[in-house]
């Protein structure tokens, strides 16, 4: 996966680079809106990460030169500007992402996630992670064939996890996923639920599914596959 | 026209013209139609004057001729009287030098046939009024005996003195109205004058002089109100100047503290090698300070948004029990952490933003849960009457003092002053959020506490 992160600011690029390296993408930094512009037309990316406000051509017109010309690879800005208007002008010219800054390094990882595998994959009815069984239809949780019972919300939060299998999930997300919390609300709360569906999951059992994460999130792998 | 906007001095000298020259041109004209009415009447009462005297000669004749005679010798010596005399058929005698107009002499002789059969009615015609050249001439006729005597008077030296009488009112006119403008230049300036002290102070006022006041007292009673409506208007500011003042002080100590610790815990892990789990340590604990810097900013960004109304409410219908209710399934798990129950009564339904609504109401119940005393009950109650729509949130615990009741809606205001555990606390916002959101939606805070029991109240205006 290739991805082209358009950012003046030397550090934020290089720190971005670094980590979205590490998390297995190649990344290309251009640190001018022309550089970017350039990039984005001559090579194919399967992401694109903008900063609005930049020198020479502003992110909005690199998005809006790349749309007239065909160009459809998803496209995530990154603003510190935090108006309804901005956002609003970035969705209308084609923006699949708004992330306002400061974010935290694991969401963004989790929306670029989540926008490269948009309209890739099929919902599968039923998805298991070593012997951890989820099927969605019948909404029924096993592990190592043993039944599970889970409340509405834990299979919800369950379902997040599996479907994001390996991905670092930050507690933001995870509240406004599964409890639409979609502002900065008490994040304790999902750590209670966290620990609520380990005591069912992992706690009877001697491998763990569901790391935590510090300082980024949680995520729910295989431990014998990573 | 912008001269106009901008002048009052202009706008009242031109009101002043206007009225005074009105009012001074209309006087003008009723006093030259009255003089020149009076100068009628007064040729009118010499002219019948003149024919009774002709009557009189003509009762003391014997003959027609006599009468002709007696009466052009009466009237000769009477240089602005002209005469003449006619019987039914011809005209028996013209003052010398003086031709009457055709018209006349035909309308005398109709009169002269009209009064033939009429008794001696002296008053018998109007004043008649001709030019003669340059000159007005009035005339009368008389019924004498069968002859008619028309009496005629020129009019010069009433037409010399109206002339004069005309210019020299004009001129007074004239001089009046630019005197009157003087005079309401004048006038205006002077009545103006209380408003410079109100300029004087006004002007002098800064940011570093908002406790100054325009002096009310010596004011004109109509500029009273002006004055105290700036003085309101500058108490207000006063009031916003000192909250914003000590925002960005507060903003700065908020930031500051976090900055510092950051800055030292990593100088110190720097001075020297450390194990892996250290470093690991010193970046955990500088991820969990960074994430608290950056709620407490964009928080601010919010209050501040929803403060200056940046953010404005979409209007829509919320149904204030379901969005609890499903805040309920999201702090419930909180809340049975601290053996701590929850329920929502009461219905209500209200127009605003949903989501700001819902920030409203959670930043209540993660309030009321962390400062829940432990095995208690938390009440969500709805209720709603024809004015007001109220969500209150009650909870068992430590009772707020009376006197910080009002100062908990403050921003970055903790009960402990301290400031110990700002991670247990969050940054102080929630509370001036949850107002500024009731603020932008028309509606209000209030809280209550006693006895351990603490109550907010969310009031909204009942709608629809």
């Amino acid at each position: 996966m290739r991805l082209l992160i358009v950012e003046d600011e030397v550090k934020t690029g290089a720190y971005l680079q670094q980590g979205l390296n590490e998390a297995g993408f190649t990344v290309d930094v251009a640190t001018t809106g022309e550089n970017g512009l350039h990039h984005a037309m001559t090579s194919v990316y399967d992401l694109i990460i903008l900063d609005i406000m930049l020198p020479g051509v502003n992110g909005f017109e690199i998005l809006k030169k790349l749309r007239e010309n065909g160009h459809l690879s998803p496209v995530i800005f990154l603003s510190a500007k935090d108006r309804v208007e901005d956002r609003v002008k970035g969705f209308e010219l084609g923006a699949d992402d708004y992330l306002v800054k400061p974010f935290s390094f694991s969401e963004l990882l989790a929306r670029i996630r989540a926008l490269l595998r948009r309209g890739r994959t099929i919902e599968s009815h039923q998805i298991s992670v070593a012997d951890l069984n989820v099927d969605f239809l019948k909404r029924r949780v096993t592990r190592a064939g043993n039944r599970i019972d889970l409340t509405a919300k834990e299979f919800s939060l369950l379902e997040l996890l599996i479907r994001r299998k390996s991905e670092v999930l930050p507690k933001s997300l995870i509240a406004s996923q599964v409890w639409d919390m979609n502002f900065d609300s008490d994040t304790n709360v999902v750590e209670v639920a966290m620990r609520r569906l380990r005591s069912k999951i992992d706690d009877p059992f001697e491998s763990k599914l569901i790391k935590t994460i510090r300082g980024m999130g949680y995520s729910l792998e295989d431990p014998h596959t990573s | 026209m912008s001269f106009w906007r901008r002048s009052l001095t202009f706008r009242l000298v031109c009101l002043f013209v206007l009225v005074s020259t009105s009012l001074l041109i209309g006087l003008g004209l009723l006093t030259l139609s009255a003089t020149k009415d009076h100068f009628l009447e007064l040729d009118e009462v010499y002219l019948y004057d003149k024919g009774l005297l002709v009557q009189e000669i003509a009762q003391n004749a014997s003959s027609s001729e006599e009468v002709v005679k007696k009466v052009s010798l009466a009237f000769n010596s009477q240089p602005d009287l002209s005469l003449a005399i006619s019987d039914q058929s011809k005209v028996l005698y013209k003052s010398p030098g003086f031709e009457f107009p055709a018209y006349l002499l035909i309308q005398v002789e109709d009169q002269i046939s009209q009064s033939s059969h009429s008794s001696h009615s002296g008053q018998s015609g109007a004043v008649m009024q001709w030019l003669a050249g340059t000159q007005t001439m009035r005339a009368v006729s008389i019924p004498v005996d069968g002859l008619t005597v028309v009496l005629a008077v020129n009019t010069l030296h009433h037409d010399h003195f109206m002339a004069s009488f005309r210019a020299l009112m004009w001129v007074y006119v004239a001089v009046a109205i630019l005197l009157s403008g003087l005079l309401g230049w004048w006038v205006t300036r002077r009545g103006l004058r209380p408003l410079l002290p109100i300029i004087a102070k006004a002007s002098h006022i800064n940011a570093a002089q908002l406790n100054d006041r325009i002096p009310t007292k010596d004011v004109p009673v109509e500029l009273e109100p002006l004055a105290r409506t700036l003085n309101q208007m500058l108490e207000r500011l006063e009031h916003d100047f000192a909250r914003l003042s000590g925002f960005s002080s507060d903003l700065a100590h908020e930031i500051r503290t976090p900055l510092s610790n950051m800055l030292i815990q990593s100088q110190v892990t720097l001075s020297k090698n450390r194990s892996v789990d250290q470093y690991q340590e010193t970046l955990l604990s500088m991820v969990e300070e960074l994430e608290r810097l950056a709620s407490t900013v964009s928080d601010m960004l919010y209050l501040a948004k929803t403060e200056n109304h940046l953010e404005i409410p979409n209007q829509s219908s919320v149904a204030l029990e379901a969005e609890a209710l499903e805040l309920l399934t999201f702090y419930e798990l909180l809340a049975e952490e601290k053996f701590v129950t929850l329920k929502v009564t009461g219905e209500g339904t209200v127009m605003g933003d949903r989501l700001m609504i819902r920030r409203a109401i959670s930043n209540l119940l993660s309030n009321a849960i962390r400062h829940a005393e432990a095995h208690t009950h938390i009440g969500i109650e709805i209720d709603h009457t024809a004015q007001v729509t109220t969500l209150s949130v009650a909870n068992v615990g430590e009772t707020i003092p009376l006197p910080i009741q009002p100062r908990i809606f403050d921003r970055f205001f903790r009960s402990d002053q301290a400031r110990t555990h700002p991670g247990l606390e969050g940054a102080g916002l929630g509370l001036a959020i949850t107002q500024a959101i009731m603020q932008a939606h028309g509606g209000t805070i209030s809280v209550s506490s006693a006895q351990g029991h603490t109550v907010f109240t969310l009031s909204f205006k009942t709608t629809g």
